[in-house]
């Protein structure tokens, strides 16, 4: 490991020197840096977690060296130790090269030796990517071209294996992936031959992972493939996208060993005005999960295909943190829904300033399925029957919100929001005989410019259940001192119906934190000291347990 | 331009493709073992909890596994995780009585907290990473015995003599080890006391509806003989032809456990890294 690290700096290092002597241009490098400190406190009456090491930090520097048409690149990483909780799949130790890179750009052909993110269509059969303070980081090390031999064709073709984990280096998972993409853009294509002001995108994908077959119990497909077709229909005020997923038979530790095929489709229109837009979408995910390696420890770890969720994605905290939902690769059919109205000045309703209101609900439900009986092995492996966009019984997630949102004079401006959710906590945060949480949540901002130059903007949120934690509610205020300064505080409140805080005699908890920021051309410090509650932690769909802590947290980040 | 388009997806599709299954059960599963040297035998120490949902099914993987091995795979069940209070195997306070025991040691805590065991059900093999990984989810489990039961062995290791005092509650045992091969470094021994057929509350997402009352819990994992890391086997090194003596007098048993269900399972790991060696189980009463 340690041997394999240090040759990937020395490539890396060849790779910066080389590039900058061969540029026919002057070279440029620039970079950035980031890095979260947290220094953790014994507090028993949150079940804060206390690391044996109390001080942790995780740090990322990234180096990019471009001259002409060749980029080359690196990011150096170090977890000495990782921050509790982090990250969402296999543990980061230690530090060392995480990602390394070369390109180059010739004419119509661009190359990349080395690590490289990339997604076919909405990610469906492929998406690799990095959602760094989710824990996420799926990047290929491998060899991708792209090509566009005619106007209006992009042709990709990639191939390589998958970050794992990390341990003074990155670690590569077992499977191999290959695949390759081909978009034909209409109005490119046929330029001055297409004459209305829509376009249409047609797109096609085939991905196909190699793992050797070691399993004494079964017989396992080493190479298994998925391919996807797409469209995406545009006009100066309408878009439509679809897309359809197929994978052969991926027998994995996720859906039990079943020999089914997975099947996904997602629908997706959007109409947009001056003063009005709505969107309505649909998906059907079957048998969906895919990742590079059949046994990966998590639904987190080598993930092939990218599952985009079909529910809003809340920031504010309390809806953001206790109950956001995440996608369900093995089964659902879910739909989501938003219309978004401003209300003229000048009008009754619109005011003044006029008034912005934004109504969305989404649900999600489980497939409905028919599992296979035991007639004979061959029948029993493949699982279950089903049929695309067949729903079954059981309701997920539904998350039904309105925000209106008012400027009320030149220096005030609101927004009440009014969520409604159902939340199947047992399925989506894997919590076995947990109850299905009922929660209504009411928040207000709002904003009030002092000056120029000073801001206020606070948050009240207030959410409301029988079930889980019982009630929540939560404070925020953001005094902002432009252009360098900042100071925020903020409490929450956990009072009302909480199981585990009345086996310890407690009947409330507060979790206060004050943070302290500080801007400067381009750096940027943070300095939190508090109370962080654990909760869930969601980017796309994809989420992960942040367990509680009490401390002091330092974040900088900084580019060059 | 055309040519070489054409060139590339016929190259990407040549060198990618897919299998299509349609048997995966094969009729002759080969067996690891046998021959006439000593092979290692396959030590799963699987990590798991009674509000595990999943946890089931990995139990069936593992008994699958032992159903094709037989004496060449032993099984313990470590109810233990790094957060010592996940809620797959803290006790709870039902009403109605359910998952009340607290299936959770010390010792089992100091492994899933060394091993970082952030999931479950999960497990390891002879403490023997497989790509990467030391703590396998059960996907892997039949890849990593059939690697270990495959090779030779480089120690021997049994119980010779077992005696359980059941009026005093106490068992005294005698380990011996055979050193097969040259091997240096230090080893140490560790012996674990293992009950079987533990009837108690599960929950499983098998079944509807979960909450299982009359679950076998199988190979559950109570103490070791010789703490959490055991004791010093082969300090530096021992040759071919060695063969080391180790003796437990009288270490005290619960008395609520059954005799009858119960066994020893000990094995040599090499202090470095872990790795499990050599592993043999002996039941009190076989």
């Amino acid at each position: 490991m340690h041997l394999s690290t240090r040759r990937g700096t020395l490539a890396a290092a060849a790779c910066l020197i080389l590039g900058s002597a061969l540029g026919q241009q002057q070279g440029q490098l620039h970079g950035n840096f980031s890095t979260d400190a947290q220094y953790y406190n014994e507090d028993a009456d949150i079940g804060a977690i206390v690391p044996k090491q109390r001080l942790a930090y995780n740090a990322w520097m990234n180096l990019i060296y471009t001259s002409g048409a060749f980029e080359a690149g690196v990011r150096m990483e170090s977890y000495e130790p990782a921050l509790a909780g982090y990250p969402a799949g296999q543990p980061y130790n230690g530090s060392g090269l995480g990602y390394r890179y070369a390109k180059y750009k010739l004419s119509d052909l661009e190359v990349t030796a080395g690590n490289f993110f990339e997604q076919f269509g909405q990610g469906l059969v492929f998406r690799s990517y990095e959602e760094r303070y989710l824990g996420v980081d799926n990047a290929m090390d491998g060899v991708r071209v792209k090509y566009k031999p005619f106007r209006g064709v992009y042709l990709k073709a990639l191939a390589g294996r998958q970050r794992l984990a990390f341990n003074q280096g990155t670690v590569y998972g077992a499977g191999v992936v290959r695949g390759a993409d081909a978009e034909f853009n209409l109005a490119e294509l046929l330029d001055s031959s297409w004459t209305c002001a829509s376009n249409l995108i047609i797109g096609g994908s085939f991905v196909s992972k190699y793992q050797e077959d070691r399993d004494p119990l079964l017989e396992l497909p080493e190479n298994v493939a998925a391919g996807a077709v797409r469209v995406n229909f545009t006009t100066p005020r309408f878009d439509l996208y679809a897309e359809y997923a197929y994978k052969v038979n991926d027998p994995n530790g996720k859906n039990g060993f079943i020999y089914k095929p997975g099947e996904a489709v997602l629908v997706n229109a959007t109409y947009s005005a001056k003063g009005f837009g709505a969107s309505l979408g649909a998906h059907s995910f079957d048998n969906m999960f895919y990742q590079s390696d059949r046994a990966a420890p998590t639904p987190f770890d080598l993930n092939i295909n990218f599952l985009p969720p079909r529910a809003k994605q809340h920031t504010y905290n309390l809806p953001a943190t206790l109950y956001p939902y995440a996608t369900q690769p093995n089964g659902e059919v879910a739909a989501q829904g938003e219309v978004f109205y401003k209300l003229r000045k000048g009008s009754a309703l619109g005011g003044k300033y006029g008034t912005k209101l934004a109504v969305n609900g989404s649900v999600a439900y489980a497939l409905d399925t028919t599992r296979l009986g035991a007639a004979d092995d061959t029948t029993r492996r493949l699982g279950y029957t089903s049929r695309i966009f067949g729903a079954g019984e059981r309701r997920y997630f539904q998350d039904i919100n309105v925000e209106v949102r008012k400027k009320l004079s030149p220096t005030w401006e609101l927004a009440l929001t009014y969520l409604n959710l159902a939340y199947d906590i047992d399925v989506i945060q894997g919590k076995p005989g947990k109850p299905v949480v009922y929660a209504d949540i009411v928040i207000l901002e709002g904003l009030h410019n002092f000056s120029d130059r000073t801001s206020l903007r606070f948050e009240l949120q207030h959410l409301s259940t029988k079930q889980d934690q019982g009630n929540w509610a939560t404070a925020l205020a953001e005094l902002t001192f432009s252009p360098h300064w900042f100071v925020a505080a903020m409490d929450q409140y956990n009072y009302v119906g909480n199981p585990e805080l009345e086996d310890k005699g407690q009947e409330a908890l507060h979790y206060p934190i004050g943070s302290v920021g500080y801007i400067r051309g381009g750096n940027r410090f943070q300095v939190n000291y508090g109370r962080q509650r654990a909760g869930i932690f969601c980017v796309g769909g994809v989420c992960r347990q942040v367990p509680a802590a009490n401390g002091l947290t330092l974040s900088i980040t900084s580019t060059f | 331009m055309r040519a070489i388009t054409l060139t590339l997806l016929a190259s990407i599709v040549a060198l990618t493709g897919c299998d299509i299954v349609e048997n995966p059960v094969p009729s002759g599963q080969q067996t690891g073992g046998g021959g006439e040297t000593v092979k290692r035998r396959a030590l799963l120490e699987e990590f798991t909890g009674h509000h595990c949902n999943n946890c089931p099914a990995a139990h069936v993987v593992a008994a699958q596994l032992h159903d094709l091995y037989g004496d060449e795979l032993i099984l313990v069940n470590l109810h233990a995780a790094a957060n010592f209070n996940s809620s797959f195997i803290v006790p709870q306070s039902n009403p109605d009585g359910s998952y009340a025991t607290d299936f959770r040691t010390p010792e089992g805590q100091a492994y899933a907290t060394n091993y970082a065991v952030t999931f479950m059900p999960s497990g390891m093999v002879n403490r023997t990473p497989l790509d990467n990984a030391t703590v396998l989810s059960n996907a892997n489990w039949g890849t990593a015995v059939d690697a270990i039961v495959n090779q030779d062995a480089l120690v021997e290791v049994w119980v010779s003599d077992l005696l359980h005092d059941a009026g005093s509650s106490v068992v005294s045992a005698t380990v011996k080890v055979a050193v097969l091969a040259d091997i240096s470094g230090e080893h140490k021994l560790t012996t674990y006391l293992t009950e079987d057929h533990v009837i108690d509350w599960q929950y499983n997402s098998l079944v509807s509806p979960p909450d299982v009352e009359f679950y076998d819990h199988r190979h559950v994992f109570r103490k070791t003989l010789d703490g959490a890391w055991g004791q010093v086997a082969v300090a530096s090194s021992a040759s071919a032809g060695d063969t080391l003596t180790f003796s437990y007098v009288g270490v005290p048993i619960d008395p609520a456990w059954d005799p009858a269900n119960c066994a020893l399972v000990a094995y040599v790991y090499e202090s470095a890294g872990n790795t499990v060696l050599q592993a043999t189980e002996r039941k009190f009463e076989p």
